[in-house]
């Protein structure tokens, strides 16, 4: 394909994909992290700078 | 004039003004200046964490590489593409969270603080001015053949004006500045690339035309096993190839800057993809180029010159000067990223904190700017007599970088067993490790990269020594509290933010 042996190929189309679906599966695993989102503008909201940084503080969420 | 000459002024006066506006909005103190306020949205990290660390590499060392190694190249860009990726997600959240639980404002100040002694900082910041000395020389000389090229100018002008002009851009100062600049850069840069690329493949009438010109050159040209076959394949070199550019990323402070400079821990997410889809676009095409050279260009000189060349011979004269200027304002733009960054090393991680830690703001800028003039006539006068080969130097640059840094990062954020000592072991044996292999010339001999055994040295030190001094130095427990904090999702107690708590914040090192 392309004028190029096939184990060529296979590497410069294969690791590319791998990182892609690296990148994805990624996104998919760190999804909570809006949650720190969320609660990062609640800590910031005259009055929310609470202890505890609101109410979506959640030990070893997401990937992280 | 001629048409590049003009519309490269045209750049150099856009990305100024640039530099300017950037510079009155986030400069407002030294988390302004250093960190840009921690303001950087995710499509701005993402690209500045590419084009830092690229386009000089890019534009000559991987375009040469392709020209005399074909295919086999590419294992450099394999590792690459994932780079931005693997350095967001393993240390973008973490460590965005981290240095600002730990009020760090430069990266190298960010180790001192997680591994609390003065001689994590005595260590680490003169290996990263060096190596990143030798990263911003071959920006220069990419910028003094670009500039050639471009203008007609003789080598030496040409490369006084590059290094003036960058010297100048990093005066402008600031992390904001830099930051946005890098940003817009890394747009042009791409642009060009594949304007270049679409080009080649036209000129040569298409990528499987191409490759079979190529493969009766040298079948061996279109394999990943190098221009003299499989038999003579060098699988340590391959795999040293792949992890310079991949793993090797997660120790370049220059780059992990990036991460403390995020509007939110939750940026890094939304950057990967950025960093991904910029990567799979950018990277393979000077590669392939370089590659295609070979039949636009088959008695090429000087095979770094060889994807300045093809532009020059495929495109169109109005459009060789659009594309050569914004190239070569990026890779000017790249050094400035740099050299700033080896200028606040200088000045905050060295001078501040071993000469003169009660100095102004004022006198620290002053002290990055000498620091900067310095390099840049050391840099220059390098670069204009004996110009070493841009690919092997800045290979050479990145592999030190990692071998002594990944360990140290990676474990900042993730191993709370991690400690000083380990940190000092680490460092110090990843960069004699991967520095001595090269000078011993065992690469070729061994067939294993520096990177592998800077790599692995680095790794099982950190390992080894921590476990081993547990007792005699542990963590201390406000960096173990503030490791705990990183690990949740959720705000920052207000009780832990810098200025706040003098054990967290404050951050008043004990000597090892």
């Amino acid at each position: 394909m392309f004028g190029l042996p096939a184990a060529t190929v296979a590497i410069i189309f294969g690791i590319p994909a791998i990182w892609v679906i690296y990148t994805l599966v990624f996104v998919y695993l760190s999804r909570g992290w809006k949650a720190e989102d969320v609660a990062e503008d609640r800590a910031r909201l005259p009055g929310g700078g609470d202890e505890s940084g609101g109410t979506a503080a959640s030990a070893n969420g997401g990937t992280a | 004039m001629n048409i590049e000459t003009w519309f490269l002024v045209i750049y150099f006066v856009a990305m100024a003004g640039i530099g300017v506006a950037t510079l009155k909005m986030g400069n407002r103190d030294s988390e302004g200046f250093l960190l840009g306020g921690r303001s950087l949205g995710p499509a701005v990290t993402a690209l500045r964490l590419q084009s830092s660390s690229m386009s000089g590499y890019m534009f000559l060392g991987a375009g040469s590489l392709a020209y005399t190694k074909g295919y086999f190249s590419l294992w450099y860009a394999m590792g690459d593409i994932g780079g931005g990726v693997l350095n967001l997600s393993i240390l973008g959240r973490r460590m965005r969270k981290l240095s600002q639980i730990l009020g760090s404002l430069t990266s190298i100040e960010y180790l001192e603080h997680r591994y609390p002694s003065r001689w994590i900082r005595a260590i680490a910041a003169p290996i990263a001015v060096a190596c990143i000395f030798f990263y911003v020389m071959t920006q220069f000389i990419a910028g003094g053949r670009g500039l050639e090229m471009v203008t007609g100018i003789p080598y030496a002008w040409a490369l006084l004006i590059a290094v003036g002009v960058i010297v100048f851009y990093t005066f402008l100062g600031g992390y904001l500045a830099v930051a946005y600049t890098d940003f817009v850069q890394a747009i042009i840069m791409l642009i060009g690339m594949l304007w270049i690329l679409i080009g080649t493949m036209q000129a040569i009438g298409g990528w499987t035309a191409g490759n079979e010109a190529v493969g009766q050159i040298n079948p061996n040209l279109l394999t990943m096993w190098g221009p003299d076959g499989f038999e003579s394949v060098q699988w340590g070199v391959i795999i040293g190839a792949v992890l310079v550019f991949s793993i090797g990323y997660l120790g370049w402070p220059h780059v992990n800057v990036s991460h403390m400079a995020m509007k939110r821990p939750s940026a890094a997410r939304t950057a990967s993809m950025y960093a991904t889809g910029f990567n799979l676009l950018f990277i393979p095409a000077p590669y392939i180029v370089g590659v295609m050279a070979l039949i636009l260009l088959p008695t090429l000189d000087n095979p770094e010159l060889a994807v300045f060349q093809v532009a020059d011979t495929v495109l169109p004269d109005f459009a060789v000067g659009i594309v050569m200027a914004g190239i070569m304002a990026a890779i000017m733009s790249t050094a400035d990223a740099l050299l700033l960054q080896s200028g606040t090393i200088a000045s905050q991680d060295l001078f501040r904190r071993f000469i003169k830690p009660d100095m102004s703001d004022r006198q620290s800028v002053w002290i990055s700017r000498f620091t900067v003039l310095i390099l840049a006539i050391i840099g220059y006068w390098v670069a204009v007599n004996d110009p070493p080969s841009v690919a092997e130097v800045a290979i050479f640059a990145t592999t030190v970088l990692g071998a002594a840094f990944v360990p140290a990062y990676v474990a900042a954020a993730w191993w709370k067993k991690a400690n000083v000592p380990g940190a000092i072991a680490s460092m110090i044996l990843g960069t004699v490790s991967s520095v001595g292999w090269q000078l011993a010339g065992l690469v070729d001999s061994t067939g294993i990269d520096p990177m592998g055994i800077g790599i692995v040295c680095s790794t099982l030190a950190i390992i080894i020594v921590s476990l081993a001094t547990q007792r005699s130095h542990p963590v201390p427990d406000h960096v173990l509290a503030a490791l705990r904090e990183t690990e949740k999702i959720g705000a920052i107690p207000a009780h832990m933010l810098a200025g706040q708590n003098d054990a967290l914040a404050g951050q008043l090192p004990k000597d090892v």
